[in-house]
């Protein structure tokens, strides 16, 4: 899942780039991009809990509605953080003719087994961008730290 | 939209210097531009501020509405529509409200606390008062409060901001009265509020959360204090004084208060209101539009969450330090000094061109800063101004300034803060956060935090000089130092 930090666009919080060979892809980086600012390894995260939700979008036009689903995707991450103490990671998408079904695993904030990076309080829409690349897929976006 | 790095030159030339501390953009920078745009920093302070700056705020000129400039304070950076620092006083009749010129983290503000104690009373007790802070007050990744709140008694919360506090026990009425508007927004309207947002901020009350929010022990080093009648009056007043000064926010209530609002905004902006903005961040609606006061009433509810958050917080450590030291926190002179408000826009009359006119003004990392003699002061500072708290990092230090009358060339405001020079990425590069905590106890600094990352993101490299900050809003006329602040301990989320 490939994703990389970037240095030139915010000196205050986090701006990352996600890369995906298919949308379904893509948006499994930017999770885990996301999540990697919160906590230093990813498979400290059990699979206690399953969720699945599902995500719409109105924009009928690319790059628009991709871009509307993944905010709304990572932004879903970062309320079940708060709202539920849940450190959620996705694990299977299937994008329908509405937006987007996600499931996946999670597991409530352990500080004595989590290593814990920087709190994310959400995503912005600064420089925020989904590009469909000619083999590829990729992502732009500043989280708020 | 940031210009490419060829046009750093560009943006450079296209400064007027007005003072050796003041910079303008005329209009004539940005097409649409209806003002221009002033930057206070030294020609140093300048030539550190990225690039996006300029544009940003050459962007908030050309909001509707706006009244004489677009400012952006000396600790500026780059932000997400306006820069951190950005202010614009805009007429509340033909002009917009935007959550992009009030921030994410709407009333992030900071908290100033003198004691009675000296350091030499306290350093033997520190590391254990310092371990017991952080276990009372909440830090980090998804953390909770110790509150157990139902939603109903979240939104009374938002509706009553540190009132509320004082009806539970958690305030006195001195610490109400100290609290910028009394630590209550009038007009907070829970109902314009999403159930999202009562959610995420239901169990974060008395939390201090992450990134740069913290709480800090500091001292008045001898030779610290730059006028020794305000500090008195401050109550600050015998050399090596220890006081707590503390940073945060309203947490997910106020992000997800103004995501749903930049939201809302980006789809009535163009389609019902014909306003166009040259960042998507950068979305407004009408101050006097149904949209407009939606979020306007909203907006103070998460102002309300945030002063009762950091009273509550105020309260934990009245508890920690009676615990430690045994003594009531009356006989620990545990007294608020002030509570200043970051990331907001209010309704406030202001000169302009020497009539008293009614303007919304959008402070985005900057302080209100009024001077002596100004309406909405406690009565026991009206004499000599607003106090004004500025953080600077962790290992240097921070200040209290004061409002002068010369401020208002800003509409009364200043920085918040020293502002950071590198990103978090590079900082970790840097910095290595254990060694940095050990190193920081080796120099005094006794620092506790539950992510060693996370403070490595914050090591002091990592910004800007505060003294260079404080001296330029001097310098200018915008506030003027009372003391600075020492860290010795310090708890980073």
């Amino acid at each position: 899942m490939p994703f990389r930090y970037l240095d030139d666009i915010t000196h205050a919080d986090v701006a990352f780039e996600a890369t995906g060979a298919s949308q379904e892809d893509l948006f499994l980086s930017a999770s885990d991009a996301l999540l990697r600012v919160m906590i230093e390894e990813l498979d400290t995260i059990r699979p206690i809990q399953t969720r699945e939700f599902s995500i719409s979008s109105d924009e009928a036009s690319e790059p628009a509605r991709s871009e509307d689903l993944l905010y709304e995707y990572l932004q879903k991450l970062v309320y079940l953080k708060d709202a539920e103490a849940l450190l959620f990671r996705p694990s299977t998408l299937r994008f329908t003719p509405a937006g987007l079904h996600v499931q996946g695993i999670g597991e409530s904030i352990d500080r004595a087994r989590h290593e814990l990076g920087t709190d994310v309080k959400g995503v912005t829409l600064h420089r925020f961008k989904v590009e469909r690349l000619e083999k590829a897929w990729r992502a732009t976006v500043v989280l708020d730290i | 939209m940031e210009r490419p790095e060829h046009d750093l030159a560009a943006a450079f030339s296209s400064l007027i210097p007005i003072s050796e501390s003041l910079w303008e953009l005329p209009i004539s920078y940005k097409p649409g531009m209806r003002v221009p745009a002033r930057i206070y920093a030294t020609e140093s302070l300048l030539k550190r501020m990225d690039l996006a700056v300029f544009d940003q705020v050459a962007n908030v000129a050309t909001l509707p509405g706006i009244v004489k400039y677009a400012f952006c304070m000396p600790d500026g950076h780059s932000g997400y529509g306006f820069p951190i620092g950005g202010v614009a006083a805009m007429d509340p009749r033909s002009g917009v409200i935007s959550p992009g010129g009030i921030g994410f983290d709407i009333n992030c503000g900071m908290r100033l606390v003198t004691t009675n104690l000296v350091r030499e009373q306290l350093e033997p007790r520190l590391p254990e008062l310092v371990e017991a802070l952080y276990r009372r007050v909440p830090s980090g990744v998804g953390c909770r409060g110790s509150l157990e709140l139902s939603a109903e008694d979240f939104i009374e919360v938002a509706a009553k901001g540190a009132r509320w506090c004082l009806e539970r026990g958690y305030a006195t009425r001195e610490d109400l009265e100290l609290t910028e508007d009394g630590g209550c927004a009038a007009g907070a309207d829970p109902s314009e509020v999403s159930a999202e947002a009562v959610a995420r901020g239901q169990d974060q009350l008395g939390t201090l959360g992450s990134g740069n929010h913290y709480l800090e022990i500091q001292v008045v080093k001898p030779g610290h204090v730059h006028d020794v009648a305000a500090a008195r009056a401050f109550g600050i007043d015998r050399p090596d004084q220890v006081v707590v000064m503390f940073h945060c926010g309203s947490r997910g209530f106020g992000h997800q208060i103004a995501s749903d609002y930049l939201r809302k905004f980006q789809r009535v902006m163009g389609p019902k209101y014909g306003i166009s903005v040259d960042d998507r961040e950068l979305a407004c609606a009408p101050f006097d539009s149904p949209e407009g006061q939606a979020y306007f009433k909203a907006m103070k509810c998460a102002i309300n969450m945030s002063f009762a958050n950091r009273q509550v917080i105020l309260h934990r450590i009245r508890e920690v330090f009676s615990e430690v030291f045994a003594k009531d926190p009356s006989e620990l002179g545990l007294r608020t000094v002030y509570d200043v408000a970051h990331n907001t826009a209010k309704l406030e009359t202001h000169l302009v061109d020497g009539k008293p006119r009614e303007l919304l003004v959008h402070r985005k990392g900057a302080t209100r800063a009024l001077g002596p003699g100004a309406e909405g002061l406690p009565g026991r500072y009206r004499e000599l101004g607003q106090p004004v708290i500025l953080g600077g990092s962790m290992e240097t230090g921070s200040y209290l300034l004061l409002g002068i009358e010369k401020g208002l060339q800003t509409f009364f405001s200043t920085a918040h803060g020293s502002g950071r020079t590198m990103s978090r990425t590079q900082a970790k590069r840097l910095f290595h956060g254990r060694a940095l905590a050990d190193d920081m106890r080796r120099r005094g600094i006794y620092v506790r935090t539950g992510s060693f990352a996370g403070l490595a993101e914050e090591a002091g490299g990592a910004y800007k000089s505060i003294d260079e900050i404080v001296d330029v809003t001097a310098r200018a006329g915008i506030s003027r130092p009372i003391a600075k602040f020492t860290p010795i301990g310090n708890i980073k989320g």
